[in-house]
């Protein structure tokens, strides 16, 4: 069930008014989106539900156990919650990869092996859910959280609709509180959460999903070499934030209506001015998480230089390699964290540079971080670096039009939010220019948006 | 003092009350829904795309008639700019009529048109024919919102000779179709707004329906052939269109013959898009094995190369004559001419 799709739609309208309609009763609420998102996950396949209750009651077990059970017990438990949660995304993400890397490798050294492959279908989310139950039983073991006592309420954490199959990833002590406790509806939150509904649903389909055609065509090669491949892959640049920040604004929308507050998961990435401000820009509770769960458990930078970059290397492989099991994101992790350590010894020099040139070497390695991300093979990859270039074709100026009218909205929305310092910026208008602004973009959406649900692209990691 | 822009956003939500929040979303529903009502009364009398057109154009053309024809072609776009009736005169000796219209329409647009044939000029001689490409035979009560967007179309279900009534859930979404243009004429609603709606498009159909489809598309044919093997709907026949199918068998007492689309060889060399085919006409060989008077033509695509096609199921216009050649000869070896 995708978000911008009418069986949403129906579904919303009938979770919405039940639930405000329990108010007041915050127990019977939990009950409601607990079913409405079993449902809402058992939609897409509901033989992937028996996956998530299991994570569910092996994760509140162990947790239990961690912080009650004695002190020589507290690792094991540790172990069996890892071992859950890192087994399930292994097989059912990675098993198929692996396996066949491994049967490739011993092709190349002229060794014959029968490949056992699975091909298993990958349950939507998984990557999100299993790092966030990863995540809290970590931090009930370090005492940085609370054990949920109420199995309930937990698997309301693992499994809340808005945010289970593309996040962002929320940490314990800030979403299991606001399950646990009374909730605040706060008319401020409730009316950014409509508009953050209105404009994720615009980015969605009128941006990501109009845009996507141009870049198919340009990593598929069949675009004129030249600007042609350039536009292709700005387009992608804006495809993808559109369609992740666009789930990602729908998500937050969607859960502040029902009195909760999600996790900010982008802040104007394509202004960043460094790789490492990227990364605090782009996915946040991705790049938090991995910095917390897995960066500095690695040891972070209190080793020395080298040990610093190693575990910078080590994190974003990895962080490219939780994007899907392929090739293309592993170097797109490999890229990331190239940036990364290379940027880090010129950080004095980069920083005396004017901010207009940093931002622009870094949109520029952003772009080409994207054609590595989502070229299929190694042939797309060199067609799309091999071919690019600014010299047009017939189709260029259309092409760039159709782009500059999808974007220019966008454009200008992080303009006033980067002025002001304020993603809501649009809830400083007054009363009858936000109405005018919220009616706009909905007609605007209706009217330019692609018909057809079309999936979301992080559904699939 | 340095510029705000590069320094990291946050999210300051203002004190609101309940009250001005809720005025706020409830102005924002009146004020969509009386853009959406706005929009439709911009668009009443004028047409604004292709399909209404040909639709509109159609039932024109099926009221005309005045004297019985041996064939009548229904069925969709792929058929309105695939089959010639002049051609098929020329290589038959009969007379046929193309009322076909658009895959939107579904098979129910097929009873509409054909209805509407009937009143006018009364059975045909010979025999239908009646055209959909694979994914067409899916389509069910959602392209009902489509089909209603032709304000004529909903009255079509209370003619007073209705060959085929609709239960509510169908006049429904077809009143959906019909009252909110903003959820199923979008391109209309953007056509209205650049000013760029016209009486009528340009495309032209010659006096027996026939539409030529112009030069060929290789380009387009690729982009085509990509949607259609990316798309995993299930192609079985839909119950909607069961019912329909069994309409004209009822309406009608000569032979009706179902046949397949043209089809681009290289989306047929696909296994699935095969096995997608073979899907969508289990229904229709069903129905044809149950009722004497439905029989299949022909359930596997006639099948053309890249640049003989507009798209990958829609022919050119030179091709239109070869393809309708290719159905007399399936026709004729059915002993359907005779």
């Amino acid at each position: 069930m995708l978000f911008n799709s009418l069986e949403f739609g129906v579904f919303f309208a009938l979770v919405l008014p039940s639930y405000y309609l329990l108010r007041g009763r915050r127990r019977a609420q939990n009950w409601l989106l607990l079913v409405a998102s079993y449902v809402f996950y058992g939609w897409w396949d509901w033989r992937f539900l028996g996956l998530i209750a299991a994570s569910t009651v092996v994760d509140f077990v162990a947790a239990r156990r961690i912080a009650d059970g004695p002190a020589g017990h507290r690792k094991r438990w540790l172990v069996v919650s890892l071992a859950m949660n890192l087994g399930a995304l292994s097989l059912f993400k990675y098993f198929d990869f692996f396996t066949s890397s491994a049967i490739d490798a011993l092709h190349s050294l002229g060794l014959e092996a029968d490949p056992i492959l699975l091909h298993i279908t990958l349950p939507v989310g998984i990557s999100f859910y299993t790092f966030q139950t990863l995540g809290y039983t970590v931090d009930v073991y370090r005492g940085d959280a609370e054990p949920c006592r109420r199995l309930d309420d937990f698997a309301l954490y693992v499994a809340f609709f808005p945010q289970l199959v593309a996040g962002p990833i929320e940490r314990a002590p800030r979403l299991l509180r606001q399950i646990a406790n009374a909730r605040r509806y706060d008319p401020g939150q409730i009316e950014l959460g409509v508009w953050l509904i209105l404009w994720g649903l615009y980015k969605k389909m009128v941006i990501a999903d109009q845009l996507a055609p141009i870049a198919d065509r340009a990593f598929a090669g069949e675009v004129s070499p030249g600007l042609d491949v350039l536009l292709g892959a700005l387009a992608f640049t804006f495809q993808i934030y559109g369609d992740f920040s666009g789930y990602t604004d729908i998500a937050r929308g969607v859960a502040k209506v029902m009195g909760f507050d999600l996790t900010l998961n982008f802040r104007i990435p394509y202004l960043a001015l460094s790789p490492s401000d990227f990364w605090r820009r782009w996915h946040i509770s991705l790049s938090t998480w991995l910095r917390d769960y897995l960066y500095i458990p690695l040891g972070g930078n209190r080793g020395g230089t080298a040990k610093t970059y190693r575990n910078l290397m080590i994190t974003m492989i990895l962080g490219g390699l939780w994007h899907g099991a392929a090739y293309n994101f592993v170097l797109w992790g490999v890229y990331h964290g190239l940036l990364l350590v290379s940027f880090r010894p010129f950080e004095t020099r980069f920083a005396a540079m004017p901010k207009v040139a940093k931002w622009a070497i870094m949109f520029v390695l952003t772009v080409i971080g994207w054609i590595i991300f989502r070229a299929p093979d190694l042939e797309s990859l060199g067609f799309m670096f091999g071919s690019m270039g600014v010299a047009p074709s017939a189709a260029s100026l259309g092409t760039a039009a159709r782009m500059a009218a999808r974007i220019a909205p966008l454009l200008l929305m992080w303009f006033f939010q980067a002025r002001a310092v304020d993603l809501a910026v649009v809830q400083r208008l007054p009363t009858h220019a936000r109405v005018a602004l919220y009616v706009l973009v909905a007609v605007a959406t209706f009217v330019f948006g692609k018909r057809g649900a079309t999936e979301f692209i992080y559904f699939q990691f | 003092m340095s510029n705000p822009i590069w320094k990291l956003p946050g999210e300051t939500v203002p004190q609101r009350t309940l009250r001005g929040t809720g005025r706020v979303v409830g102005a924002t529903f009146v004020g969509i829904l009386a853009v959406n009502f706005a929009a439709l009364i911009a668009m009443q009398g004028v047409t604004t795309n292709l399909g209404i057109f040909l639709v509109e154009t159609k039932f024109e053309l099926a009221d005309s008639m005045r004297e019985p024809v041996d064939w009548i072609f229904v069925g969709d776009s792929t058929c309105n700019q695939g089959l010639s009736p002049q051609e098929f005169e020329v290589q038959t000796g009969q007379t046929a009529i193309n009322l076909c219209t658009t895959g939107n329409m579904t098979v129910v647009g097929d009873v509409w048109v054909l209805q509407r044939a009937l009143d006018a000029a009364g059975p045909p001689r010979r025999g239908v024919l009646v055209t959909h490409v694979y994914d067409a035979w899916a389509r069910d009560e959602e392209t009902l919102r489509v089909m209603g967007q032709r304000v004529p179309g909903t009255n079509e279900w209370r003619r007073d000779r209705a060959l085929m009534p609709a239960d509510f859930t169908e006049l429904a979404n077809a009143n959906v179709g019909r009252f909110f243009p903003l959820l199923t004429r979008p391109r209309s609603v953007d056509q209205l707004i650049f000013g760029l709606v016209r009486e009528r498009p340009t495309r032209a159909l010659d006096e027996r329906g026939f539409m030529d489809g112009g030069a060929a598309r290789p380009s387009m044919v690729r982009q085509d052939v990509r949607e259609h093997l990316a798309n995993d709907d299930d192609p079985a026949i839909s119950e909607l269109n069961r019912r329909a199918l069994a309409a004209i068998d009822d309406a009608v007492d000569v032979p009706v013959w179902i046949a397949s689309a043209p089809m681009v060889d290289e989306l047929w060399a696909d296994e699935g898009i095969r096995e997608r085919v073979r899907t969508a006409f289990e229904g229709p060989h069903e129905l044809a094995e149950a009722r004497p008077g439905l029989r299949v033509l022909r359930s596997d695509p006639w099948r053309y190369r890249a640049d003989q096609m507009s798209n990958a199921d829609h022919l050119d216009g030179p091709t239109a004559v070869v393809h309708t050649r290719a159905v007399v000869e399936a026709l004729r070896a059915a002993g359907a001419l005779d």
